[in-house]
């Protein structure tokens, strides 16, 4: 137990060391010393308040929707269309955070229970195909966030959007603000930082106890793991498959539902900036763990918030760091690689 | 309205949305029948993309703007199946990953390599020329298949010789056999590792010039993820024929028609997002209707 623990551990710090070395390669390829870089990066993301603020603005959500990618990984499913119900999700909250003479109380928790609702009814197809004729889910998720993503643009567009916001100079596609009822307050006023913090706290601690201290949790973790001990074990892996799909897509609207009522007030076209690959990164570099979890989506939020200063202190450009995390990602599955560095032992062949 | 959309025109224009969607997908059934559900040729894709335009304006010749493409795209797909491969890497987790990894390189070098972020286009970058088939041209209706450049014709061959080295050779036979069972291959003392390989080679081709045709096949330009999501059509394309290539051919034809015929609906005033959404609904549609068809075939056999 305590040894895998280990291992992960230094899987995630091999990967993270190649990918760092090859960023390095990037930065001192357009004539940048790395580590006046990572410097500027580090100093962007933590040095100063707004930094601070700002990094943590953005592991909130990097968190939510990465809990929703592990529980469909968990359970050996990708949910790949999470950039989809994160807009859907946003849209729902958006909408019924107009409704006024609404308290805060009740207000707050419909926008997201709506919010998660449309989610898990997004992801009711793929999860009827996966579990009634094992359908691959992969792309049929995929398409469907594509699909999502153009839907809630052409709805707004077509119905929700006021004419004075058409004509407005920012030109972007908006549904009008949210009541203050239904806004997740600032933390600390100035800042983005909102309490949909305590909802990531929340679900990374129910994640936690739910597949730690729950029989449900153990065999959607066995189900990830080996699928046919788990059936021979008398998981109902159909209804299992089923709902994690659903659970991940409703996971992942929270997010987009927190964007909107926590950070825009009002849903934006466009304002998920890959949070739906970035879940999926942020869920691989955590290992699936809960703790790794939180700790991925911290460093995706530094990255976020410290690339900027990154940016304007060097020449170096943004996609150093999308290349180091792609590398993370492409390393971090790769067994072989652990194999030879002796970290992982060596399965037998045909295990 | 109806001659509008089935007119020489959208027809034309089909073929041509068609085609990097039917190298991708060709590709995609190769590795997919030995075994791998390879779902980065979207990353390949845009790399040959990128190359192309960067062969084609660096070295003025068109031709070597083809090579280069297919070069980075197999470099590539060989970087792919080595984590794969060797190092038994998730092929999802891997796609993901190189698609993104795509994207990145790609924004990454074209500012070292142009001077300019987010695209590239120059008005003296050499492009491929467009053929004319001697008597085709002059049959109507038929003449939209002539005109094209190259890599369109090329294409069209490369389903026949995909075909016959699938399903006709020993080559074929021992890729396909890689993927139903590659114990079975490993026992009889080949070398199933060359042969993997040798699938995400051909995928390589093929991206490069699926790319190629994105980048130098008209306009010679480059636009950041200019590749659009074509690749996952293609995935979809090869999940959709069940990587029986003839097939995978007719249903990315088929993808491409439906986007020519969007691009035409659109031009009356049809929303655009519900124009761009097409291939994907369809996509959808496709899986579920296969889904439900292929349980039936399972349940007439037993």
């Amino acid at each position: 137990m305590n040894k895998s623990w280990v291992q992960s551990l230094l899987r995630l710090l091999v990967a993270f060391a190649i990918g760092l070395i090859i960023s390095s390669l990037f930065i001192l390829a357009v004539g940048e010393n790395p580590i006046v870089a990572y410097k500027a990066l580090l100093e962007g993301a933590f040095a100063n308040k707004l930094g601070v603020f700002t990094t943590l603005r953005w592991t909130v959500p990097y968190i939510i929707v990465g809990v929703a990618a592990t529980v469909s990984f968990k359970a050996g499913l990708f949910n790949m269309g999470m950039e989809g119900c994160i807009y859907a999700g946003a849209l729902a909250a958006g909408l019924l955070g107009t409704i006024p003479g609404l308290p805060p109380i009740i207000h707050v928790p419909l926008c997201i229970m709506g919010a998660t609702l449309v989610g898990m009814i997004w992801m009711i197809v793929p999860a009827f195909l996966k579990a009634k004729y094992g359908t691959n889910e992969v792309i049929i998720t995929w398409m469907q966030s594509y699909a999502m993503t153009l839907l809630c643009s052409f709805l707004v567009t077509e119905y929700f959007q006021r004419p004075e916001d058409i004509t407005s100079a920012a030109q972007q596609v908006r549904t009008p603000f949210i009541e203050p009822s239904a806004a997740l307050n600032p933390i600390i006023d100035p800042y983005k930082l909102n309490t949909s913090l305590y909802i990531a706290i929340a679900l990374i601690v129910i994640l936690y106890v739910f597949s730690k201290y729950t029989i449900m949790g153990y065999e959607h973790r066995m189900m990830g793991t080996s699928y046919d001990f788990s059936i021979y074990g008398g998981v109902k892996t159909r209804k299992m498959q089923f709902w994690a799909l659903l659970i991940s897509g409703g996971i992942a609207a929270i997010a987009g539902a927190a964007e909107t009522l926590g950070v825009n007030g009002q849903y934006i076209h466009g304002f998920s900036t890959s949070m739906g690959p970035n879940g999926i990164m942020v869920a691989l570099m955590g290992r699936l763990n809960p703790l790794g979890l939180a700790i991925s989506s911290l460093f995706m939020g530094a990255i976020q918030s410290g690339a900027r200063a990154m940016v304007r202190a060097t020449e170096v450009s943004v996609y150093t760091m999308n290349i180091m995390i792609s590398i993370i990602v492409i390393c971090i599955t790769a067994d072989g690689l652990y194999e030879m560095l002796h970290i992982k032992k060596r399965q037998r062949e045909g295990d | 309205m109806l001659d509008m959309l089935f007119s020489e025109h959208t027809i034309t224009t089909g073929i041509s949305l068609a085609t990097p969607i039917l190298l991708c997908a060709l590709g995609g059934a190769v590795c997919s029948k030995a075994g791998n559900f390879n779902i980065a040729m979207e990353g390949f894709m845009l790399v040959g993309a990128l190359f192309g335009v960067v062969g084609a304006y660096f070295m003025g010749n068109v031709a070597m703007g083809v090579i280069c493409a297919i070069i980075a795209s197999v470099i590539m797909t060989l970087l792919y199946g080595l984590f794969l491969i060797k190092f038994k890497g998730n092929e999802i987790i891997l796609g993901f990953g190189f698609n993104m990894l795509a994207v990145a390189l790609t924004g990454w070098l074209l500012a070292p390599l142009f001077g300019n972020a987010g695209s590239f286009y120059n008005p003296n970058t050499p492009s491929l020329t467009k053929l004319a088939i001697p008597i085709i041209k002059d049959i109507p209706l038929l003449r939209c298949l002539s005109g094209h450049n190259i890599i369109v014709y090329l294409s069209w061959i490369i389903v026949i010789v995909l075909f016959i080295m699938m399903y006709k050779t020993p080559l074929g036979f021992r890729l396909r056999a890689l993927g139903e069972n590659s114990k079975t291959l490993d026992v009889t003392g080949m070398n199933t590792v060359r042969y993997r390989y040798l699938a995400e080679i051909i995928c390589g081709v093929l991206c490069g010039l699926a790319g190629a045709f994105l980048s130098i096949g008209n306009l010679s330009m480059f636009t950041e993820n200019m590749t659009s999501g074509r690749g996952y059509i293609a995935v979809a394309a090869v999940g959709f024929s069940n990587a029986y290539i003839p097939v995978t051919a007719v249903a990315s034809l088929i993808f491409g028609f439906t986007s020519s015929m969007a691009i035409q609906l659109q031009g009356i005033g049809f929303p655009s997002q519900l124009v761009d959404m097409t291939p994907y609904i369809i996509t959808i549609l496709v899986i579920i209707i296969s889904s439900f068809k292929k349980n039936k075939d399972k349940g007439s056999r037993q």
